[in-house]
């Protein structure tokens, strides 16, 4: 039997091809767990905080836009919780689902390096959670707006009513025009978009030398309460290393800042909650950084990974 | 040994990199905090006061949200006059949304006007105690708006909460104080037509309860009058008015009541208010005798009695 030469042509270190049909199969895969019915559930969420009214107690100026805040915050909450739940979860089943359908044995036997291997798989979560934001960024914003023409119906006919001026009318409505749908609230998911990226990579790096999905979703819940204070950390060691003072908090602070990730700079929707505009030039710095993390764990998930015997 | 290995470069990878981000998260975290974009840092002392709430106050989204209901649940202790526990709620919903004014105004209002009227009508405490716990509570008012402006400098409506606190005749008004903050409100950038008008209303009103300042008030009133439209409030008038007949009040060119009101009728219609609540302000000079000289003008009258009429019957 002769060999053709195509056969001993060098596989390519990465290809975007390969890495393409591992994500697409990884994102089918996740779609068939039925994850998506929670879209259901956060609709509900959102239905119900429309609902709520409330009452100006102070008798003196109203707040209309603290209906809208509670939208925007609910919203959210749920966003960021579900796609850290899908981060998580997905990245962290990833390869010991593979393993146990024996998946894995069939892909690397082929001339797949391990890197379009790992990439794929985590381009496939990826996806699906994009798709998840961007249904519910949709979702949010159609309940927003929802409400917000309610609201500014009710009180334009209220201070009209009142005999307000028209200026300060004019300067009313424009506080509640702070809190309406904006490009600022498509920024904010897709900030949430980029928690999720940083959760997801960890998330691998771990499990690839991990010795149980259990292990891996433990350890990284645990990096990312850490990475949600990781600034004060950063923050106190930079103080003290200003004022020259070093003590045993002080070098613990560091250690921290160093060896784990700032998940705070990527909570944005805070901002955009309290109706504040995200600069381009920001969510751009956030990106890059968010890109700089996920190159990192994705470097180290591939060096750990690369030579595992399974 | 390759495990030993590999753990050693991840540790020596994750320690550079850590390191070359560190000044670039810094500076990055430093902007957010400048743009309002991510919370307030919590000090330790917040962090235990918040317990568990401490956690979802750093992972952020949920923060207004359990502020929001945190909020309504106020309304118990609120209706069973539980001001302890008002205030302690409002502690923790200040911390967990800063930025939000409303809680702010919700926070000062219940200790400087619920609160503090409601423990100066306690009758179970004595004279003095009433009235100390009355001014704490106040006080305590005072401090809640001292605090949201620290946090949001840039928003005046924290100043306008405060001068309005200071300027209140029912909360041991510091006119002076409510000037000030008025004052500094309006070297405030970008502020809006309606709150530079209220502003200098509100600075001449206080202006108007310190006797001692009644040259101040009139020229404050001749020049917002100048300023015409808007401005032409109620206040501005009746100064422009008493300022005629102030003893001691220099008047340069003293305006006709038709210069000042518009008409009769409408002097009359702000004369009568303003004696009405004549004991609530400042004296007012001159008005007692206008509203005579205008009410017996028949046309002026309306069907029912006089205001004059009504108030020399109570008196």
């Amino acid at each position: 039997m002769s060999v053709s030469p195509e056969s001993f042509k060098k596989t390519s270190f990465i290809s975007l091809a390969r890495i393409g049909v591992i994500a697409s199969h990884t994102f089918t895969q996740l779609v068939r767990m039925k994850v998506f019915y929670f879209l259901i559930a956060f609709v509900i969420l959102l239905w119900g905080a429309k609902q709520v009214i409330f009452q100006n107690e102070t008798g003196g100026d109203t707040s209309p836009e603290q209906e809208l805040r509670l939208i925007k915050s609910t919203g959210f909450a749920a966003m960021n919780m579900f796609s850290m739940l899908l981060a998580l979860s997905a990245t962290a089943l990833l390869i010991p689902k593979d393993i146990e359908d024996r998946t894995l044995y069939t892909i690397l036997c082929k001339p797949v390096p391990r890197l379009d291997y790992l990439l794929g798989k985590l381009l496939g979560v990826l996806a699906l959670i994009f798709v998840s934001l961007v249904a519910m960024d949709l979702v949010l914003c159609f309940f927003l707006d929802q409400k917000y023409s309610e609201i500014i119906d009710i009180q334009t006919l209220t201070y009209t009513r009142q005999g307000m001026p028209q200026d300060m009318i004019e300067a009313k409505l424009a506080n509640i025009n702070a809190h309406g749908v904006s490009i600022n609230i498509h920024l904010a998911s897709f900030a949430i978009f980029l928690k999720a990226i940083v959760i997801a990579s960890i998330a691998l790096l771990i499990s690839t030398f991990s010795t149980s999905t259990l292990f891996t979703l433990i350890l990284t819940l645990i990096i990312i309460v850490i990475g949600l204070i990781q600034s004060d950390a950063r923050e106190y060691a930079d103080t003290m290393a200003k004022f020259g003072v070093e003590n045993q908090l002080s070098k613990i602070s560091l250690m921290v800042a160093v060896f784990f990730p700032d998940l705070q700079f990527l909570s944005i929707e805070d901002g955009v909650i309290d109706g504040h505009a995200v600069p381009l030039s920001i969510m751009g710095r956030i990106t890059i950084l968010s890109l700089f993390y996920l190159a990192i764990y994705v470097i180290l998930s591939w060096f750990t990974f690369r030579k595992k015997e399974f | 040994m390759a495990k030993l290995k590999n753990v050693i470069v991840i540790l020596i990878v994750l320690a550079i990199t850590g390191w070359s981000r560190m000044p670039i998260e810094q500076q990055l975290a430093e902007d957010l905090h400048e743009l309002k974009l991510v919370p307030p840092r919590l000090s330790l002392e917040d962090r235990s006061r918040l317990k568990q709430k401490a956690f979802i106050a750093t992972y952020g989204s949920l923060r207004p949200t359990i502020a929001a209901f945190m909020s309504s649940a106020t309304t118990r202790p609120h209706s069973n006059q539980e001001w302890d526990k008002v205030e302690d709620s409002f502690e923790e919903i200040l911390l967990l949304d800063p930025y939000n004014f409303h809680y702010w105004d919700m926070a000062s209002w219940h200790m400087a006007y619920n609160a503090a009227i409601d423990k100066k009508s306690d009758e179970s405490l004595t004279e003095v105690a009433r009235n100390r716990v009355f001014e704490r509570y106040i006080q305590k008012g005072k401090d809640i708006i001292d605090r949201g402006i620290e946090i949001n400098p840039d928003d005046w409506r924290f100043q306008n909460l405060k001068a309005n606190l200071e300027g209140n005749r029912f909360r041991n008004p510091d006119y002076p104080a409510a000037i000030e903050t008025h004052k500094q409100m309006l070297t405030m950038p970008d502020l809006p037509y309606h709150a530079v008008r209220q502003a200098n209303i509100r600075i001449l009103f206080n202006t108007q309860n310190l006797p001692e300042r009644h040259q101040e008030a009139y020229d404050i009133a001749l020049e917002l009058f100048a300023r015409g439209g808007q401005y032409r409030t109620p206040i501005v008038l009746n100064q422009l008015f008493i300022s005629n007949y102030h003893p001691l009040t220099i008047v340069e060119s003293p305006m006709s009541l038709i210069e000042i009101y518009g008409s009769e009728q409408n002097a009359l219609k702000h004369l009568r208010t303003l004696w009405r609540n004549r004991k609530q302000g400042p004296k007012i000079y001159g008005v007692e005798k206008m509203i005579k000289q205008l009410e017996k003008n028949t046309t002026l009258l309306d069907k029912k009695r006089t205001i004059y009429q009504n108030t020399e019957v109570n008196n």
